[in-house]
């Protein structure tokens, strides 16, 4: 499945990030690489302090890189002004995190129409307002909280917290929705529940997602695993994925192979040309590359 | 648009936020009342101040006065822009003098300032018939008795003639015969109300007013003994109690008696001659232009010319600066509400920190979180602004009855009233002061908002989602 040829929806070359903590330089990102497609459901796996979180961050400009660029739709968006990188965040990126950040103060309905409040001015609001409200409302209801729209995040559950906060990043269509850990805070019921909803987002509705998430069991059902270690794409290690049609998965250098999980979320590889077969899966380690 | 709803939203949710309402509210009240207080003081003051002392006035630098008075007013009315500005004159002729009366039987004896005056265009004038104490008086001003102290007057006993002896020097020519006065045509004497009156803190009337104790009754007999015109010679002659004058400024009070004019002069020998003539204006703020003229007219005359805020100069100089003085420190209130806001406005950044981040990961520029916290400052400085002068002006209109009730239930004397001759506090509600306060406060607050805003607004997006 040679997908190099489509222009990527959103693009990491080389992407360094170093963290200061007084005197002490941490370098969490080491030259990061990464294409994502349009309609791709991509998950980032790796260790805490892999990088993963802050990738996402400076893929959805919260974040500066030191080196590198980023590139969406065929705009390098890392060197952009302020004014434009707070324009992406409203309009082109769709965050959800590991704690829903929620506003408390506001409604459900309300903490979804946040992104079109800042989009707004208070003139031009009267004439969005009425629009707004139905999206956001038809919103809720795609995610399944129609009935509470009114309520406080503390009158929330998690898991529908979570579904108020992925209905708050579609509100302005956005080109690619970003997810760090969205079920990690969450119990394995409603943390299934929210993976079901993003797939369905994905394959329905075409919605691009790059999901950080240290849940192999989740990142099975995405289209593909990127595996950051130290700071780098583990191209080595297991990564996963599954292209639920094929199986298939490319490298960032195009090659394909097949990937998937054994009971023990052991990663397992093999490639077009039949390194491993299912039957005996070849069991690899961090830092072992198969052999080809 | 988010900006508004957040504040609008933090406004309602932040207890914390109450207390910097109060701090602004407290302060602007009190600020309200001690001005409305200290404006009404001083416009009273002012008001009695100006009281006898006309607008302006043209003054002799000598007890002799000066001659042809008429003439004078004349050429006054003469002059174009005098004539225009020029309401009413009324001659005037002031000189010290001592009171003489017997009060149980006990001699008297006080300095006073003998004023003669001309009833009717002393009135026009103003600051004189509007403070008789008879109302039947201050319509009609005049030196005669009415029925009860004309009946009084004839009842008494008159008391034997006075032997006056003139003091000086034994080889001094001897002094002029004084001019005998006939017992039955007295001539009427208004007294300054303190004068005649004592306050007497023990006698309390019910309703916790003070009472005033009568010393001289109208129709009660007073000797004023005075000097004449150009020589000096000691003059005095009998006069009748007719009238009080209370203008409630106790300089006054207890100072001024009012005869007529023409007897008054009579008596100094100086007839057709007066001290000083008392001009009113049409408007006072012309008052320096009239000023300049009468100066350009009456240059070979040696006449002062004086408006009454020339005369009570040092005094009025003295409530200015204590007002400035005292809104200053009063100031000094709204900055600690200030220093109030500031600790809990950071205390609020803190503690949406995460909140911000959130804000920012949905496209807020740092200016949109810089404006929600001035935004609330604002908001917080004009509710307890707007609340703390609503509570000051309630409080001002009100203060009367706050005082009451605070001494009755503390049994101390907040505003004694022998100390000033009013009856009320007195309270001027001045809208320019207001508008200042409310101005001032609201501008602290925002003032003070904008470090912690600066804060939130550049706080960095990641850490801030982080923030535990």
């Amino acid at each position: 499945m040679p997908a190099t040829i489509n222009t990527p929806v959103l693009e990491a070359r080389q992407v360094r990030k170093t963290y200061m903590r007084g005197a002490i330089a941490t370098e969490v990102l080491k030259g990061v690489d990464l294409r994502v497609e349009a309609g791709e459901f991509l998950s980032v796996v790796g260790a805490s302090g892999s990088g993963k979180s802050t990738l996402l961050h400076l893929l959805g400009t919260l974040d500066q890189a030191d080196a590198g660029e980023v590139w969406l739709d065929g705009e390098r968006i890392d060197q952009a002004g302020a004014r434009r990188r707070d324009k992406l965040r409203n309009k082109s990126f769709g965050f959800i995190f590991q704690f829903y950040h929620l506003l408390p103060e506001l409604s459900a309905l309300e903490n979804v129409l946040a992104p079109l409040y800042i989009a707004s001015s208070i003139l031009s609001w009267p004439f969005r307002r009425a629009d707004a409200i139905r999206r956001a409302r038809a919103l809720l209801e795609r995610v399944g909280l129609g009935h509470r729209l009114d309520h406080r995040p503390c009158e929330l559950s998690g898991g529908e917290m979570q579904r108020a906060a992925i209905a708050r990043a579609l509100i302005n269509s956005p080109r690619v929705l970003l997810a760090d850990e969205p079920t990690g805070n969450l119990d394995e019921d409603a943390g299934a529940d929210i993976a079901r909803l993003l797939r369905a987002l994905n394959t329905e509705e075409g919605l691009t997602i790059i999901m950080v998430t240290h849940n192999l069991e989740m990142a099975r059902t995405t289209d593909r695993v990127v595996r950051l270690t130290h700071g780098r794409v583990d191209l080595s290690s297991p990564i996963v994925g599954l292209k639920s049609a094929s199986g298939g998965y490319h490298l960032p250098h195009g090659e394909d192979v097949s990937v998937h999980l054994d009971s023990r979320d052991a990663l397992l590889v093999s490639n077009g040309a039949g390194i491993s077969s299912p039957g005996r899966p070849e069991v690899f380690g961090v830092g072992h590359l198969p052999q080809r | 648009m988010y900006k508004l709803i957040l504040c609008w939203r933090y406004l309602k949710t932040r207890y914390l936020a109450i207390v910097c309402v109060v701090s602004v509210m407290l302060g602007v009240a009190t600020l309200i009342v001690v001005n409305s207080v200290m404006g009404g003081f001083s416009a009273k003051l002012r008001d009695r101040l100006h009281g006898l002392l006309s607008d302006v006035m043209l003054e002799a630098y000598d007890f002799d006065g000066f001659a042809d008075p008429e003439g004078k007013m004349k050429r006054i009315k003469d002059d174009p822009l005098l004539a225009k500005e020029v309401v009413a004159m009324s001659p005037t002729l002031e000189i010290f003098a001592m009171l003489q009366f017997q009060f149980r039987d006990t001699p008297v004896t006080k300095t006073v300032r003998l004023v003669g005056v001309d009833p009717a265009s002393r009135s026009a004038v103003g600051g004189f018939s509007e403070y008789l104490t008879d109302p039947e008086r201050r319509e009609k001003p005049n030196f005669q008795m009415d029925a009860t102290a004309k009946e009084r007057f004839d009842r008494q006993k008159r008391p034997e003639p006075l032997v006056f002896t003139p003091l000086g020097h034994p080889d001094d020519p001897p002094p002029p015969e004084a001019p005998k006065p006939t017992p039955r045509t007295t001539q009427g004497a208004i007294l300054g109300y303190a004068i005649a009156h004592f306050r007497d803190r023990q006698a309390r009337a019910e309703d916790g007013s003070t009472r005033d104790r009568r010393t001289l009754q109208p129709g009660d007999e007073v000797v004023l003994t005075t000097v004449s015109g150009a020589k000096l010679a000691p003059v005095y002659d009998r006069f009748a109690v007719v009238d009080y004058f209370k203008s409630e400024m106790s300089e006054y009070d207890s100072q001024f008696i009012f005869v007529p004019l023409e007897h008054l002069q009579k008596l100094r020998s100086m007839e057709g001659r007066v001290t000083s003539i008392q001009i009113r204006l049409r408007d006072y703020n012309k008052a320096p232009a009239v000023v300049a003229r009468l100066k350009e007219l009456f240059v070979q005359d040696s006449l002062d010319v004086q408006t009454w805020e020339e005369k009570q100069g040092a005094v009025l100089a003295a409530i200015r600066v204590e007002k400035g003085i005292l809104n200053i420190l009063l100031f000094l209130i709204i900055a600690v509400a200030g220093f109030g806001i500031l600790a809990i406005f950071s205390m609020i950044v803190v503690e949406k920190t995460r909140d911000i981040g959130i804000l920012k990961s949905l496209g807020a520029s740092n200016m949109g979180v810089l404006q929600i916290f001035l935004t609330y400052g604002l908001l917080l400085g004009m509710i307890g602004a707007g609340i703390g002068t609503l509570m000051g002006l309630a409080i001002t209109v009100n203060i009367n009855e706050i005082e009451q009730f605070l001494a009755r239930s503390t049994g101390q004397d907040i505003f004694p009233r022998d100390v000033y001759y009013f009856d009320r506090i007195p309270t001027e509600i001045q809208p320019m002061a207001i508008a200042f306060v409310n101005l001032g406060s609201v501008g602290i607050a925002v003032l003070f908002s904008i470090l912690p805003a600066l804060r939130a607004a550049f706080l960095h997006p990641v850490r801030a989602l982080r923030f535990e």
